[in-house]
């Protein structure tokens, strides 16, 4: 069918649909629904309107004057933020009155901008930086001194602020009102004399002010715990997953140098939309320092294959009477399906979930459970699964002579202390990997491929950023491992795609769909990703 | 070629049965250039096989061009041919300049052409200079590099390095010359005519040096223009073609020089023809310091290509921005694919880039002229005798660098 033959048909189409607008962007058609704004309109064929203020998930408040475009028909230029896409529109988003309002816009932005560039954590990802090269690029006209205004304002407990980098654009303002719900940064003074700063008796300390420095376009907003650590332009980006919550907040883990510098949320639209809680952000660090890293039986580090030996050796002639197996819901869905592998080589051994309490969640994204997988526990296991009251009426019975604990945090070390050979999988010598006979070192989820599956049933990717310290291996290959040292061989996948399919495929694609395992996304260097800021 | 080996059919026919040896010439030795190995295999004196193996040195120049942003390429490019750095650098800079579509300055073409014709002069000196030492005339070789020396100083003087200068940008150049530099390097004029005349003097009439390279390692225009010869080692051959004259770049169009071409191909006439280009490159100085005016010395106007200044830089944030994205992210280079060439010390130069729109190349492709010359350094050895390899591999003038395979 030729372009001619097709056309037509569209037209018929969206000029049935009531809920349509048509209108002409740089002479180009476009058709959008009712109520699109002039930058998403002309986003949706490629063409970028520059703007600061102006962001999809907040309030539109037309303040930094950046996006201006000409409509044919309007005496002025308009905002394209605030200016609703109408029928028979014809907008000129690169004309000379347009491109002469966004490059003189620019200049008053920049004229008492800090020549900061060499010291700012914003570097490399500074909207201000992009538009002004992509949009003006023009030098200096004047040889003015600049107005100095205060630099490292502490205005939460970890989030500075730079009063002289700051171009007005209220996103923050807005980040807190709209995301968080607290009015804790407003505007000071009028005028030229501007400034953001924490409103009235009031620090920026909200769950969710770390979102303020994400918005930033500039970097007037920096995170205390990042602030010059890195150059945002060396740093890797990984697409991951917040094991956070139950939630399951779509986040990128930043390396550089083999570490984990920071967290940024990753734009989702059923989960977290732009946003993530603060206390995602730093749950790297607990995995950073103090890690497992070798296999440890009766307190003596030992090899990997020593530790499976001795592992395997308290497993040997084991009924399923004598066996309990416990499975932390902070695990990869991959490693509970290799467990439920293994459980059904042990006959009749029972399984009970776990993993950290509860904490007081919000009704903004924090869930009140704090493991990421706990609707995965309970899609692998299903009825199998045991509570913890099950739990402490079987250890009572005093038949227990093997526990397998998967996760440090699966239980109290105290509630084990009559089981004769407690086995731990393990990511640090803590809670039960201090008290167990056998230890083996498990990689945390940031250092394995996986997926986790959150509250509202999504599935949820998380790639590998950093290595896994010493021995540790993934849950999943550590199972796989220990079964064939107890001489019980499991028919597991090499992977954790091929992993996922089989579970996919044994619980049903529509509780685990296929391709929510998603195509493996390589680590994506900042420097050269265009300024993703 | 084939008279050499006809000859060499000949002399065996008469001579004693003999067993054939394999001796390896590199890929260290103290007369080879570069890392290059050629393993012979002689019989008696004579030569019936030569394997010319490259590759010892690698740097992977291509594949490290793809990792860095289009200027920080420029270093790279001076450690292709290290002798002559600034023909290079010129050579890369139009192909990026012609993706950009960017007019160059005059005077920046200007003082690529004078540093480019000095870099020349020192490239030749070099291969004149080993050439000679390696038959034994070691003065020629401490007079050449007295000569050199002039060149080296210049070029220090302007760029401020004295080899690896990367001293061209896209768009221009880096910085203005010097105050007096152009007399200076006018002044260095006499002395280098005078090493090059008493070389001339020592050797063009010499029985030993005649002896020794003419009719040796000849090759024919029909086997150098079929195995794609350029440069003086083509114009020794007959193949009167050189960049500057028969595709014109830059500023050569305004400047009167003439080709120095030979027929015969031995080694005595790529001797000759780099003696006599020495002398037409000081005629093209000559001229372009004539003609040179006043001006910027790189593009104006094209912001998003060329660095601002110190001042700029430090004193505004918009100089800041863009020193900042230029050396970051790299000068946004259109998609497209472009091709340049340029005469190199050794011949025609090309470059080859592909860009995709970011700031750093997918591509960059370089034609090395002595990588072809020294494809055929095979042929040309065999029916000589062993103590020809050598001046008849410094004839050709490889640049390990430029080699890079």
């Amino acid at each position: 069918m030729s372009p001619e033959d097709k056309k037509p048909a569209v037209e018929e189409t969206d000029q049935a649909d009531p809920n349509k607008v048509r209108l002409t962007i740089n002479d180009q058609d476009v058709v959008v629904d009712k109520g699109t704004n002039l930058i998403e309109a002309a986003r949706s064929i490629g063409v970028e309107i520059p703007h600061f203020c102006y962001h999809p998930g907040l309030e539109i408040v037309a303040v930094c004057r950046q996006c201006l475009v000409e409509v044919k028909g309007m005496p002025k230029l308009v905002p394209g933020c605030q200016t609703i896409a109408g029928d028979g529109m014809e907008v000129f988003t690169a004309s000379e009155k347009a491109t002469d309002a966004q490059r003189q816009q620019l200049e008053f932005t920049l004229l008492n901008h800090p020549i900061d560039c060499p010291i700012c954590d914003q570097v490399g990802e500074c909207e201000l930086q992009r538009l002004y090269f992509d949009y003006d690029c023009q030098p200096a006209r004047h040889d003015l001194a600049r107005e100095p205004q205060k630099k490292r304002v502490p205005i939460g407990p970890r989030v500075v602020m730079d009063e002289e980098r700051c171009i007005l654009c209220w996103r923050c303002i807005r980040v807190c009102d709209e995301v968080a719900g607290v009015h804790d940064l407003d505007l000071k003074e009028r005028g030229h004399a501007t400034f953001v700063s924490t409103a009235p008796g009031r620090s920026l300390d909200n769950d969710y002010s770390l979102c303020t420095v994400d918005q930033c376009p500039v970097g007037a907003l920096t995170e205390k715990a990042f602030r010059f650590d890195t150059r945002a332009y060396r740093l890797s980006s990984v697409d991951s997953i917040c094991p956070g919550c139950a939630t399951g907040c779509h986040i990128e883990l930043h390396t550089y140098g083999g570490t984990i510098r920071r967290t940024k949320p990753r734009f989702c639209e059923e989960v977290n939309r732009w946003w993530m809680c603060d206390d995602g952000r730093y749950i790297f660090a607990d995995y950073a320092t103090d890690r497992a890293d070798s296999a440890r039986v009766d307190g003596k580090d030992v090899t990997l294959e020593d530790g499976l030996a001795a592992a395997a050796e308290a497993l040997d002639g084991v009924t399923g009477e004598e066996l309990i197996v416990l499975v932390s819901a902070r695990l990869s869905t991959e490693t509970m399906y290799a467990v439920k592998q293994l459980v059904g080589q042990l006959e009749g051994a029972q399984i009970f979930g776990t993993g950290r309490p509860n904490w007081e969640g919000d009704e903004v994204l924090k869930s009140a459970d704090r493991n990421p997988n706990s609707a995965g526990l309970a899609l692998v296991f299903g009825e199998d699964l045991g509570s913890p009251e099950d739990l402490e009426q079987r250890l009572s019975s005093g038949t227990v002579e093997v526990a397998l604990c998967l996760d440090e945090k699966t239980t109290n070390p105290d509630t084990l202390a009559d089981v004769k050979n407690v086995i731990s999988l393990v990511h640090r010598f803590a809670g039960i990997g201090k008290t167990s006979r056998v230890v083996l070192p498990m990689a945390a989820w940031c250092e394995i491929d996986g997926s986790f599956v959150n509250a509202g049933g999504q599935v949820g990717r998380f790639h590998p950023a950093v290595d896994a310290p010493g021995d540790a291996l993934p849950g999943w290959v550590l199972v796989d491992r220990l079964a064939d040292a107890a001489g019980k061989g499991l028919d597991l996948g090499g992977t954790a795609r091929e992993i996922y399919a089989a579970a996919s495929d044994d619980l049903g694609a529509q509780v685990l769909p296929a391709d929510r395992f998603g195509p493996t996304i390589p680590a994506v260097l900042l420097r050269f990703a265009n300024s993703r800021g | 070629m084939t008279s050499n080996s006809e000859q060499l059919a000949v002399q065996e026919r008469v001579a004693l049965p003999t067993e054939t040896m394999t001796i390896m010439m590199g890929p260290v030795h103290p007369a080879m250039h570069g890392t290059v190995r050629v393993v012979v295999t002689v019989d008696g004196e004579r030569i019936v096989h030569a394997d010319v193996q490259v590759g010892y040195l690698h740097r992977g120049f291509e594949k490290e061009c793809e990792s860095v942003t289009w200027g920080q390429v420029f270093p790279y490019t001076d450690r292709l041919n290290y002798v002559s750095p600034i023909l290079n650098n010129v050579g890369y800079a139009m192909a990026v300049e012609k993706l950009l579509d960017l007019e160059v300055p005059e005077r920046a073409e200007y003082i690529r052409v004078i540093s480019g014709e000095l870099s020349r002069i020192g490239d030749h000196l070099t291969c004149i200079a080993a050439i000679a030492m390696e038959m034994g005339a070691f003065s020629i070789f401490l007079y050449c590099v007295r000569a050199r020396d002039i060149v080296y100083d210049r070029l220090e003087e302007l760029t401020g390095a004295r080899v690896t200068h990367a001293f061209c940008r896209v768009g221009g150049v880096k910085d203005d010359i010097p105050e007096g530099w152009l007399e200076k390097v006018r002044g260095g004029f006499d002395e280098i005519t005078g090493v090059i005349d008493d070389i001339d003097g020592l050797l063009t009439k010499n029985r030993i040096f005649l002896d020794r390279t003419q009719g040796v390692g000849v090759v024919s225009m029909a086997d150098a223009i079929s195995s794609g010869f350029t440069g003086p080692v083509g114009r020794a051959s007959g193949i009167d073609y050189d960049v500057r004259k028969d595709h014109a770049y830059g500023v050569y169009d305004r400047l009167d020089f003439d080709v120095p071409v030979m027929d015969a191909g031995d080694t005595f006439c790529r001797y000759y023809v780099r003696m006599e280009e020495v002398r037409q490159s000081l005629r093209i100085i000559d001229q372009a310091i004539d003609q040179i005016e006043p001006g910027p010395v790189k593009a104006e106007g094209a912001h998003r290509v060329v660095l601002p200044t110190k001042n700029e830089t430090y004193n505004t944030i918009e100089g800041m921005i863009r020193h900042f994205k230029l050396v970051v992210d790299g000068i946004q280079v259109p998609e497209g694919e472009a091709y340049t060439y340029v005469e190199g010390g050794n011949g025609e130069l090309g470059f080859y880039c592909v860009s995709d729109g970011s700031g750093v190349p997918v591509k960059v492709r370089c034609r090395p002229p002595c990588f072809i010359v020294t494809g055929q350094l095979g042929n040309m050895l065999v029916g000589h005798t062993l103590a020809d390899v050598v001046p008849i591999f410094g004839s050709l003038n490889m640049i390990g660098g430029e080699c890079d395979r």
